[in-house]
């Protein structure tokens, strides 16, 4: 091989293999979940799962960490959030089981930035849940909250 | 994809019969990727949740991105009638874009901390095998706390017309260091969200997490000397390298309570993936002592890029 062959090489490895990262970003906003409005949900087959893989994880509300007094592991979550007060709102309860509308709950997973009285959204710093999980949530909701 | 080219260069190398390595060699081999340190499990076995990743999860992608980005590949080592040789080399760690640091979540991970990872090494010929050794001291390169090591050894199996194959196993283990989970400067610009997220979920502390890359591999490398007769020191080579690695590297996220300690509600994240790479490149002698050597490597679903090598090299087998 010549000098002249090396240099050959060296050009088109520089050009050829520039840096470059492999993969793209981007992920499921799913988050592996079903993304579909459940008529009738219950806790445990439609809204924990939801909790379990987007709020229920270490350093929010988990056992240990358990982020503004609210633990949402199963076997905790309904009794933490049904007819319990919400701490970053006076007079207003987590989940009123029954009326959707009156639950903190929803609007601090929904979009409107006005109905949080300006706390963030959640989950926090994250992807909101889908419009559609976000539905399952207020029928459960609507529907007295049901664990089965 | 700009690697793309370079997959088809390494796609045309021939591939080499089997590799035969004394068992003693083996050994050592598994021993040393025994023996390297791994506080995280010692100290912390059964009260952490380990979460383990294929490298087609997100969180498995980038920890296979960085684990590649330090493949301890042949990079120029021994060139031809080379006995030993002492250099450092540079590997560039192309940046991530925002989606690319947001491995199943929204909030972009701080992980472009060090732009290019430096790696000393040192390389000798001995009659039973060829032995690379490196070791990244732990200083802090850019934003990141390196402390790394690596051993490889390989072992030419056949010769024909100027070009050797040799069979060569690495492994690479240590850790990296940095502010990646939670990140002050991060959340500064990241709007009231990643600050509320950096004041609650972070204990409003820079995490410590730990990066530990834990990688065995594999490969069949074509060299091909450049002048000089057989048997004597060589002007320059080329190489092309083909190969494997198994990876179970980890990363221990880090975040920092009040009272100092790490905050054991956060998971260790776990890759275990055996994924294909490759590298060519050139060297040159360009002194009787120096020699330069550029290579390119491409791991598939995550990293293209570019080493440099110089170093110092001892003549006379």
């Amino acid at each position: 091989m010549t000098r002249r062959g090396v240099a050959w090489i060296v050009v088109a490895l520089s050009a050829g293999v520039a840096a470059c990262v492999d993969f793209s970003g981007g992920f499921d906003p799913a988050f592996g979940l079903p993304d579909v409005i459940v008529e009738t949900p219950t806790l445990t087959h439609d809204v924990q799962p939801l909790l379990d893989r987007r709020c229920a994880f270490g350093g929010c509300h988990s056992v240990a960490t358990h982020q503004a007094g609210l633990t949402l592991v199963a076997g905790m979550s309904r009794a933490a959030l049904v007819g319990r007060p919400a701490r970053l709102s006076s007079g207003d309860t987590l989940v009123v089981a029954g009326d959707s509308a009156r639950s903190w709950l929803l609007r601090m997973i929904g979009n409107d930035d006005a109905a949080r009285q300006g706390f963030s959204r959640m989950p926090l710093a994250a992807t909101p849940l889908t419009a559609n999980q976000r539905e399952t949530i207020a029928r459960w909701i609507a529907q007295g909250a049901p664990q089965e | 994809m700009i690697g793309g080219g370079v997959l088809a260069l390494l796609l045309r190398c021939r591939r080499g019969g089997a590799i035969r390595f004394p068992a003693r060699l083996i050994v050592a081999i598994a021993v040393l990727s025994a023996v390297v340190p791994s506080p995280t499990a010692a100290q912390e076995a059964g009260t952490r949740v380990h979460q383990v990743h294929s490298a087609s999860e997100p969180e498995g992608r980038l920890l296979a991105y960085y684990s590649a980005a330090m493949v301890f590949t042949p990079v120029g080592s021994l060139s031809p009638g080379s006995r030993w040789i002492v250099g450092v080399e540079g590997t560039w760690i192309p940046p991530l874009n925002e989606a690319q640091r947001r491995p199943g979540i929204d909030k972009p991970e701080t992980t472009n901390l060090a732009p290019i990872l430096p790696r000393p090494r040192v390389a000798l010929h001995t009659r039973v095998a060829d032995v690379e050794v490196s070791w990244v001291p732990p200083i802090t390169v850019a934003d990141a706390r390196a402390n790394l090591v690596a051993f490889a050894v390989g072992r030419p199996f056949a010769e024909w017309r100027g070009t050797a194959l040799a069979g060569r196993l690495s492994v690479v283990s240590g850790r990296v260091e940095g502010a990646i989970t939670c990140n002050a400067g991060t959340a500064a610009r990241g709007g009231s969200t990643l600050a509320t997220y950096y004041a609650a979920v972070c204990h409003g502390h820079d995490s410590e997490d730990w990066f530990e890359p834990r990688l065995a591999a594999g490969e069949v490398v074509a060299r091909h000397r450049v002048g000089g007769r057989t048997g004597s020191v060589a002007r320059g080579q080329a190489w092309l390298a083909l190969g494997a690695r198994v990876d179970r590297s980890r990363f221990d996220i880090g975040v920092i309570r009040n009272d100092g300690s790490r905050d054991p509600d956060h998971p260790v994240l776990q890759l275990r993936a055996t994924r294909p790479h490759g590298a060519a490149g050139v060297g040159w002698r360009v002194s009787r002592l120096l020699t330069a050597s550029l290579e390119g490597f491409y791991a598939p679903g995550s990293v293209a890029t570019l080493r440099l090598f110089g170093a110092l090299a001892g003549a006379g087998r």
